[in-house]
This record gives structure tokens, C-alpha cells and sequence, in this order.
């Protein structure tokens, strides 16, 4: 043991791993890094190289340098020649139904603006839950983009028997519809082919007028 | 002091701290209650901005509960007088505007003072302000120009939510924007950002995601998503508005990829970071240093285990 501690410091990583880190770190890392940018179209542009520009003579220098500004020069007049047509320059906003505009992006008119993302910030739905009671209700979250959790609440007298017989159901869902509650469209009552959407009255949940 | 005097001293300190306690309870729900409200949030142009063009609209961007149910807005020429004008809300977002019939005098100063709305489904009347602002002596005739959106990176927030107590996870994006200038000044601007692609977006209708007054120059933009809209090939474009309703064009199209929570975070030493990307790799190689030691020690600790069974 004693020759263990002897053998290199007990904290701290050894010579050849620190060397074997800083040489194989820096290729490692660019990997590591979960952020990347993207830009879909960029414009390489040239790039000179100071070090091998202190080895050339001068003169070879001033002929690179004349090379690359005609090389800039062509590309300035090949993009005056066809510059990108922006479709959008003939596309003005288009009114929406529901306020607001469509506007032309990046050559497509957007989608028409809504209220919110999913639900109106702490507006409420009826949710059905395999707890006792069958019944729930979950809140918007502040930024309107999703519902929270569901929590259990005793359902209305008007359901009661359904929930105590069907559980969660769609029978149980219909009762809360005909109520006159938002609800959770758990079991695809609307037909649409996706369910967890509210259904009933939701004016004021629903982000759409 | 009497033994009765006391009692009745007790029984006063009791009844306070009872009464107390109910008023901090109810104090507490009504913070529960008030998970949001149709506050004013900000007016374009921004308050005390000065060369207002003679042919303005007026803007005020309420929180998206707001609604608006015919409340005046009164436009206060300094030293002329008020004028009630009218006004129209935008439900989508939550945007009231004005425009003076008559135009703005120019150099002359006004106050407009925006309406304190109540919320969908809630009686409760939000946080106004009044906008001071100065009109200049020309008119807007040009639309703003707008260099598009520079660049974007993103991250991975969760908080507690204020209305129903969830931990939300949502992807962050900052974008940062290019130049942008109007000849009715680049402060009055208003930002509008669409995602052009996403896991929930149709490629041919961009989604609009954000509008609001545009920031300082050289502040990013942030537009927040849930996990599900977030996640993958992401594309940002935007456009700015003026006080006039002229829009610049919006450029390409910027994206970013992004990688489904939960990750690691560790061995953040990635170029954009400059300098700490040197701390980033000694921080690694000790870590990496680290845990070989923990292993070894981890191998040596297991060998004495075994040979002690085998010795039993």
C-alpha cells in the first residue's frame, strides 16, 4: 500500500492520461456539444491562409491577392446578375377569419395566429383518470402550451352513477360533454381519429374563437 | 397584574394571531387564484419615444387572456385636450391599436391612456399603463427592412408552473436577430417569428410562434416550445411590422437541431464558448481522471471481497 502511495499523487489524474486528455479531448468535445447551428444556405467565402502567405515572395503574394479579388469581383457580379427572387414581394398579408394575418415567410404564407399554443393560461378541463372517483380536472399551464397534471375530484351528481358503474369511459366522457363541461376527448367521441384534444364547452379553454 | 388581566391579554394575542393567520391564508389563495392576468405587458411605440411618425397606429400588447369588451381609450394631446378614439382588439394577439383620425400633429406630445382589461373568465381587471410619446414631423412611407434572423441556439428549461404546479419542460430558443431599421425608428418595431419546421408544423404554413415589440438591439428574441413541437429539425424565419402595418421580408429560414431531454450536459466545451473551452477540457480530463481512479479502486476493493469469500 505504502509503495501505491508512493507511486503518483493521490489526487490528480497521471502525466500520460493528462497528455492522452489534451490531445484527444478537443476532437471529443466538438462532438460532445449537443447544440449545433444550422443555416440552410450559406456563401463559402476564401479564406487566406496567414502563415503560408509569410513563406511566399511578394510578388506571388500581389498575384494571389489579384487572383482573389477577380474571384470576388465575379462572384459580386454573379449575384447582381441573378439575384434571388423573393416571392414574397407579390404576396401581401391575407386578413384571417379569426384576426390577425397570414403573412408570406420564406416564400409560403404562415398559418393563421391563434390565442394561445393549447389552452388558454389557467383555463380548466374535465379529465378522466382509473382513480377512484374516474373524474379529474387539469389546469393550463401559465404559458398556455400544455395541460398539467390530472387531478381527482369527486364528479358532478349528474354523473355519478356512470362513473361508479362505467369508470373511466366514454360513457363516462358523454356524460361530462352533455353537462356542459370541457372535456378531454379521451375516447374520440368527436371522430377526428386523435383523442386527449378538449371537446364540449370550451370557449375560453380552446386557444381558436 | 390581575390573573383576569392576563387571561384577557391571552385571549387578544390568540384572536390576533388566528386573524392573522386567516388574512396570510387568503392571501395565499388569491396568489393561487392569480396564476395569470390580462396585464398590460408593452405599447408600441415604446413609451417616451420621440419622431413618432404623423401617420401611426397605437399598440398595446396585453397578456393572452385578455379580452376586450369596448373599453375607451383616451388619446391626450398635452395641452389640447382628450380625445376618446376608437379602438379594435386583436383576439390572437391580445393587441389593442389605435389609429388618430386625424393623423398626429407633428413635434406635438401625447399620452395615451390604455384600458385596464379583465381576463377570459375572470372579473379581475389587469395592470394598465399610460404611453408618453412625441410625434416627429414626417410621415412612414417606407416598409422597414430586416436582415432576418442571425442565428439561433436553444435549451432545455423546467420549471415549476404558477398555475397548475406541474414541472414543464420546454425547449428555449434564443434568436438572435439581424439588423432591422424603419425611417419610423427601429424601437417601435414589432417582431413577428414563424417556425418553418418542426415535428408539429406543416413545412407549407409556417406557424407564428411570437409577437412582440422587437428588442434592443443586439438581445435576442426567445420563443419557447413544448418537447413535442421542439424536438428535431427546427427552422426559424421572422418579418418586423410597423407602425403603419408595412412588413419587411423575412429571409431564409434559420434551424437548429435539437436532441430529446433528458441528456447529458457534460463535456460542454463546444467552440462557441471561446476561452471556457480550455477550463472545459481540464474540467474533463479531471473528471475522466476521476472516474478511471474510482474504477481502479472500485477493481481493487471487488478483488479483496472475493479473495475474503474465498478465504471464508
Amino acid at each position: 500500500m505504502a509503495s501505491l502511495r508512493r507511486s503518483r499523487p493521490l489526487h490528480g489524474p497521471g502525466p500520460a492520461l493528462v497528455a492522452i486528455a489534451a490531445v484527444s479531448l478537443p476532437a471529443l468535445l466538438t462532438g460532445c456539444s449537443r447544440t449545433s447551428l444550422e443555416i440552410d444556405e450559406g456563401l463559402a467565402l476564401p479564406i487566406l491562409d496567414a502563415a503560408v502567405a509569410d513563406d511566399q515572395p511578394e510578388a506571388a503574394i500581389a498575384q494571389d491577392a489579384a487572383d482573389a479579388a477577380q474571384d470576388v469581383v465575379a462572384v459580386v457580379h454573379a449575384v447582381d446578375a441573378a439575384p434571388p427572387p423573393d416571392p414574397c414581394a407579390v404576396m401581401p398579408p391575407v386578413p384571417c377569419p379569426g384576426g390577425g394575418y397570414a403573412y408570406c415567410v420564406a416564400g409560403e404564407y404562415s398559418a393563421c395566429p391563434t390565442r394561445c399554443g393549447l389552452c388558454v393560461p389557467g383555463s380548466q378541463q374535465v379529465c378522466f383518470i382509473s382513480y377512484c372517483h374516474s373524474w379529474g380536472v387539469q389546469i393550463c399551464a401559465a404559458d398556455g402550451l400544455s395541460f398539467g397534471y390530472c387531478q381527482e375530484q369527486s364528479p358532478p351528481s349528474q354523473c355519478e352513477s356512470i362513473a361508479d358503474q362505467d369508470h373511466e369511459s366514454a360513457a363516462l366522457e358523454q356524460c361530462c360533454i352533455d353537462n356542459g363541461y370541457c372535456c378531454q376527448d379521451q375516447f374520440d367521441l368527436n371522430g377526428n381519429g386523435t383523442t386527449g384534444e378538449p371537446i364540449g364547452r370550451c370557449s375560453g379553454v380552446t386557444c381558436s374563437p | 397584574m390581575q390573573r383576569g388581566d392576563v387571561l384577557a391579554v391571552r385571549w387578544r394575542l390568540a384572536a390576533a394571531s388566528i386573524a392573522a393567520g386567516t388574512l396570510l391564508s387568503l392571501a395565499r389563495d388569491a396568489r393561487a387564484d392569480s396564476c395569470t392576468s390580462p396585464d398590460l405587458i408593452e405599447t408600441m411605440p415604446p413609451d417616451g419615444a420621440q419622431n413618432v411618425p404623423t401617420n401611426a397606429m397605437l399598440f398595446a400588447r396585453y397578456a393572452s387572456i385578455a379580452q376586450y369588451l369596448g373599453e375607451p381609450v383616451q388619446l391626450e394631446q398635452v395641452g389640447a385636450g382628450t380625445a376618446t378614439v376608437a379602438a379594435t382588439f386583436d383576439d390572437t394577439s391580445a393587441i389593442l391599436q389605435i389609429a388618430p383620425s386625424m393623423g398626429l400633429s407633428p413635434g406635438a406630445s401625447y399620452v395615451v391612456h390604455w384600458p385596464a382589461l379583465r381576463g377570459l373568465d375572470t372579473a379581475t381587471l389587469g395592470r394598465t399603463s399610460d404611453l408618453h410619446f412625441t410625434a416627429g414631423s414626417a410621415q412612414d412611407v417606407s416598409p422597414p427592412t430586416f436582415a432576418g434572423i442571425a442565428s439561433v441556439s436553444w435549451d432545455v428549461s423546467r420549471s415549476t408552473d404558477p398555475c397548475n404546479s406541474s414541472i414543464d419542460q420546454r425547449y428555449v430558443f434564443d434568436l438572435a436577430l439581424g439588423t432591422a431599421a424603419d425611417d419610423g425608428g427601429r424601437d417601435s418595431l414589432a417582431l413577428l417569428v414563424f417556425q418553418t419546421s418542426g415535428p408539429t408544423v406543416d413545412a407549407r404554413a409556417p406557424a407564428p410562434v411570437l409577437a412582440e415589440r422587437i428588442p434592443p438591439q443586439g438581445q435576442a428574441a426567445q420563443v419557447t416550445t413544448t418537447v413535442a413541437s421542439g424536438v428535431g429539425h427546427i427552422c426559424f424565419a421572422a418579418i418586423v411590422r410597423d407602425l403603419t402595418l408595412k412588413t419587411s421580408t423575412s429571409g431564409l429560414p434559420v434551424c437548429v437541431d435539437t436532441v430529446a431531454p433528458p441528456f447529458f450536459y457534460g463535456c460542454a466545451a463546444a467552440p462557441p464558448r471561446g476561452a471556457r473551452g480550455v477550463e472545459g477540457i481540464a474540467f474533463c480530463a479531471a473528471g475522466v481522471a476521476a472516474a478511471r481512479r474510482a474504477r481502479r479502486r472500485s477493481r481493487g476493493r471487488s478483488a479483496r471481497a472475493r479473495h475474503g469469500r474465498g478465504a471464508r
